[in-house]
């Protein structure tokens, strides 16, 4: 068997080398991947269905949560979105490079207000 | 995990934090949890930096989100402030009829138009009890004691002619 070395985590960024293999652990890397995504809900507590590098959730309060993530992401560069399933505005800011603010408005009383199931997924460089 | 993290914010609030990621080999829970308060105080200062925080069990949490902004830190769990959430539920009451009193306007003048004097009459009397209805409903939930008494707690509305 012939030793093909993999792509570096800087030829992966660039989507470069493109012959190279990418290992499974360094395909995160990838530009069009995405870098860390939550899916929670608002029931009695906060319950977190699915996750990927995110370290823990915090219940602010009403309609407003912070995802914590394992894994900084280069925040200038980065991109959070995320949807939910009640009839509320959505916004998704980050916060640091670690820290992305997840908060609910009411679409009818402009009030923040908790939401139905949450997802939220995060874009950017590792 | 079966515990989450919480803090009390300055003015009695609180704020939740549910881990995720697993525990390290040999951690203990104490040592985890006090792992993952310890990098929210240092990734997001501005937050957690100089608040307290206690160790709950998840089970140990109200029944509904309802009240979210009347939970206090109480011993070893998470609990409704009765009071704070009489407040609150007062509040809502008075923001329903307050909506109930608005999508009543339109027909209120069009019958004032065209309506005859017994449905001006009927309808007037329909919109004072709306006006009335809160000092009714804070009699009724002052009464009230307990977290549960108030979730199931719903005024009746006047039926609109």
């Amino acid at each position: 068997m012939t030793y093909r070395p993999g792509a570096t985590t800087a030829e992966i960024v660039a989507e470069s080398a493109v012959a190279k293999p990418v290992r499974p652990d360094r395909v995160r890397y990838s530009p069009g991947v995405a870098k860390a995504w939550a899916r929670y809900s608002n029931s009695s507590g906060l319950t977190v269905t699915n996750s990927y590098n995110v370290t823990s959730v915090t219940d602010n309060g009403v309609g407003v949560a912070t995802l914590n993530l394992t894994n900084p992401v280069t925040a200038a560069l980065a991109v959070a979105t995320g949807g939910q399933t009640a009839a509320r505005s959505f916004t998704v800011a980050i916060v640091s490079t670690t820290a992305i603010q997840v908060t609910g408005v009411n679409s009818t009383t402009g009030a923040v207000d908790d939401m139905g199931t949450n997802c939220v997924v995060v874009y950017g460089d590792l | 995990m079966s515990k989450i993290i919480v803090w009390e914010n300055g003015d009695g609030t609180i704020a939740i934090t549910h881990p995720l990621e697993p525990m390290l080999d040999g951690e203990t829970e104490t040592d985890y949890l006090d792992r993952i308060a310890a990098k929210l105080q240092t990734e997001i200062p501005d937050q957690f930096a100089a608040l307290e925080y206690e160790t709950v069990e998840s089970t140990n949490m109200p029944p509904s989100r309802r009240f979210r902004a009347a939970w206090r830190l109480g011993e070893n769990a998470v609990a409704t402030d009765v009071p704070l959430a009489k407040a609150l539920l007062k509040d809502a009451v008075r923001s329903e009829r307050d909506t109930r009193l608005n999508d009543s306007d339109k027909e209120w003048l069009r019958l004032q138009a065209v309506g005859t004097q017994q449905a001006q009459d009927d309808y007037a009397a329909f919109r004072q009890a709306l006006r009335d209805l809160p000092e009714d409903a804070d009699t009724a939930i002052d009464a009230l004691t307990t977290e549960a008494a108030l979730l199931a707690y719903a005024p009746t509305w006047p039926t609109e002619p």
